[in-house]
């Protein structure tokens, strides 16, 4: 024990602020000084004068995780940490969290957990797997891949086949009324649904290929499944809305229904992980 | 001012949020349960106002600290079930938490019985 930290030796000390500093980032700004008073009180409590940087994160390691300030503005949750295919499979499917909203994966604002919903639709258990995609089998990823690979198909296929028919300019922008304004020349517009489908299903292609499973390649799935599907109904939206009509449904349309492809392969994963567990632990008794 | 109920309410859920890995241990150390059962045995504890919101996820992390493991078990009557089991490091961690909850509530009714 020591009454001042100024007994710790210049590397423990330096060793013990950057302890101090990494266990209250989390902790609201306001209280952040009492926070690292008090946590450098309990740290010279336990240490001695001739303690190492290893005595420190010794001591650290016997306290728990400071509770989390959760970042937002007014209430809502807020997330700037860069999205991985990682992320976005916690955000996404996590059928032990009951919320079926949970902050968004990045910027501000929520998301489906589409793990809850399946909870709560009985089609599977809290707890199915010991942690989500972990046992999930490659031939069910390279299953999964071919979805977005599909749809990805189908809009290269949409714009060889029926764009020489097509006008020379396609809508870009859809108004209140459903409306397509701001036309674009066609081949622009096949380049952009292209690239938004192709580039996050190369992606996700890349990881599956190099027989990468797990979380992250199931957040990838799920990303390039969402792309994809997103670019296919802008595909049929810009032929469809050649003919000036209004469609007030079809931005909602098109928003709602390309989130249910992706939530439909992340219950298919977890399902095949579920699968794979059971066989594990049941052989051929299942 | 404080408003006390709030403030008796936020008092009551941290000490419950601290004793709530202690009471799912000491339902394993009992006999192996699914989730669903340690959801139901605990919610007929209701002053522990546990729910499966939260041991679902205290059991995911109780098995990757390996204090529980999970396997798949056939059941007499439906689909397979998820069981969860104390491991050795879980009956040690259960035995200190236990010690160190009976110390704690000693030393504190000593305190509240002599205040009293």
């Amino acid at each position: 024990m020591i009454t001042s930290l100024d007994e710790l030796q210049p590397k423990t000390l330096a060793a013990l602020n950057a302890q101090l500093d990494a266990l209250t980032a989390p902790v609201a700004a306001e209280d952040r000084a009492d926070v690292r008073e008090a946590l450098a009180a309990h740290f010279a409590d336990h240490l001695d004068a001739s303690a190492s940087p290893a005595d420190v994160s010794a001591v650290a390691a016997t306290l728990g995780e400071a509770e989390a300030e959760e970042p937002g503005r007014f209430g809502v949750p807020l997330d700037l940490t860069p999205p991985t295919g990682e992320k976005m499979a916690r955000a996404w499917w996590n059928p032990r969290d009951e919320r079926l909203l949970v902050p968004r994966v990045f910027g501000l604002g929520w998301t489906l957990n589409f793990g809850a919903v399946a909870v709560k639709l009985g089609l599977i258990e809290p707890d199915a797997e010991d942690e989500p995609f972990e046992s999930t089998p490659a031939p069910a990823f390279r299953t999964a891949a071919l979805v977005p690979a599909a749809l990805s198909a189908a809009v290269v296929a949409h714009y060889v086949v029926r764009g020489p028919g097509l006008p020379d300019r396609l809508p870009n922008q859809m108004d209140a009324a459903g409306r397509g304004v701001d036309p674009i020349p066609k081949a622009a517009a096949a380049a952009l649904d292209i690239a938004i489908a192709a580039v996050p299903t190369a992606w996700a292609g890349g990881l599956v290929a190099s027989g990468k499973g797990g979380p992250r390649t199931a957040g990838a799935i799920a990303a390039a499944t969402t792309a994809a599907s997103i670019s296919a109904w802008l595909t049929v939206w810009r032929t469809a809305a050649t003919d000036g009509k209004a469609r007030p449904w079809a931005g909602p349309l098109v928003l709602a229904a390309a989130w249910l492809p992706a939530g439909a392969v992340l219950f298919g994963l977890a399902r095949a992980g579920r699968t794979a567990e059971q066989a594990r632990d049941l052989g051929g008794k299942k | 001012m404080l408003d006390m109920d709030k403030e008796q309410e936020g008092w009551g859920s941290q000490l419950r949020k601290g004793v709530v890995e202690l009471a799912v241990l000491g339902l394993l150390a009992r006999e192996p349960r699914y989730g669903s059962q340690l959801v139901d045995d605990l919610a007929d504890r209701p002053e522990l106002a546990i729910t499966a919101g939260t041991v679902y996820p205290l059991v995911a992390r109780l098995a990757r600290a390996g204090l529980i493991s999970s396997s798949w078990q056939e059941s007499p009557v439906g689909p397979p079930r998820k069981y969860y089991a104390l491991t050795p490091a879980g009956q040690d961690a259960l035995a200190a938490m236990a010690a160190t909850f009976a110390n704690v509530a000693a030393a504190i009714r000593t305190i509240v019985e002599v205040e009293k």
